[in-house]
């Protein structure tokens, strides 16, 4: 009977574990501000293709992968395409501010700064959520005039003029 | 040079070919008071486009000067109030699309061209070529 006792209250105790460990709460999600942040960092210390890997969607991947991989001469200017976009952020010297909207599984970052020859400079970045990570899908970056405001609001449907 | 500047130096180029394909075709467009569009395709395939007329020119040589490929240059084109042209440039580089804007006087560039021959640029040695990219960042403000 003692044995019995014990048995059900280790049963309870391991079903009593499980249930914490199940309500813990889900680890929080960095923003796509953060992940800009990281990608940053990273830039001088990552290939193209780890950048590419890490930071950008399943789709822009699919698209560069193998184009970074193609070393011929015809492929050249193609190449330094994705690695211009790839490292885009080089662009800005300075970053001045971070605005992001987020809408379910789609994001929008403003980020605000100057270039090397401070020239005002803002990117705007369509981020996608996949696999519970916030990846760039593309990236329009617009060098504004000396009498152009400072947009506040991030605006991800930047087109054709 | 900086990436901006080279973008308006490419924009200069690219009305300069217009020019040189069609010199008066292109010179009522660019001198009309209406607005006017620039467009090229990965091709290089590009066209000037205005309200009296049309020219279709090669522009290669100007894209291969940028050294990265270009999936699409569109530039929209109007009259300042001091009747400078004011230009908004989007530029489709890889993942990334680049928007410059300035203003520039036509006659400048159109006389700066002529002098420097900024339309033969393979035909210019690199030290010439600095010299034309030079006047021609001075010209796109």
């Amino acid at each position: 009977m003692r044995y019995k006792y014990g048995v059900f209250i280790g049963f309870g105790s391991f079903l009593f574990l499980i249930s914490c460990v199940t309500q813990l709460p889900v680890q929080k999600q960095d923003k796509p501000s953060d992940v800009y942040k990281e990608y940053i960092s990273s830039l001088s210390n990552s290939s193209d293709e780890d950048l590419l890997m890490k930071y950008w969607s399943r789709a822009r991947v699919a698209e560069g992968i193998d184009i970074l991989a193609d070393d011929s001469e015809n492929n050249k200017r193609n190449k330094n395409a994705i690695i211009f976009s790839i490292r885009f952020s080089s662009e800005m010297n300075n970053i001045l501010s971070m605005e992001q909207d987020i809408k379910g599984n789609t994001a929008c970052l403003l980020v605000t700064g100057a270039t090397d020859t401070e020239k005002k400079l803002i990117i705007n970045i369509p981020y996608l959520l996949e696999n519970n990570a916030w990846k760039i899908n593309e990236v329009f970056v617009k060098y504004l005039e000396d009498n152009q405001l400072v947009p506040t609001k991030p605006n991800c449907t930047m087109g054709i003029p | 040079m900086a990436s901006d500047i080279k973008l308006k130096v490419t924009i200069a180029k690219l009305i300069a070919l217009s020019i040189d394909e069609n010199k008066s075709v292109a010179m009522k467009i660019v001198r009309s008071k209406g607005n006017f569009r620039l467009t090229v395709d990965q091709d290089g395939n590009a066209k000037l486009t205005g309200k009296t007329g049309v020219v279709v020119f090669n522009g290669s040589p100007v894209l291969e000067e940028l050294g990265v490929a270009v999936k699409y240059i569109s530039v929209s084109f109007g009259r300042n109030d001091n009747g400078a042209i004011r230009y908004t440039g989007s530029f489709k580089v890889g993942f990334a699309t680049l928007v410059v804007s300035g203003s520039f006087d036509i006659e400048k560039l159109v006389l700066s061209c002529s002098g420097i021959l900024c339309v033969a640029a393979r035909a210019l040695k690199d030290r010439s070529r600095v010299l034309r990219d030079r006047e021609l960042q001075r010209i796109m403000q």
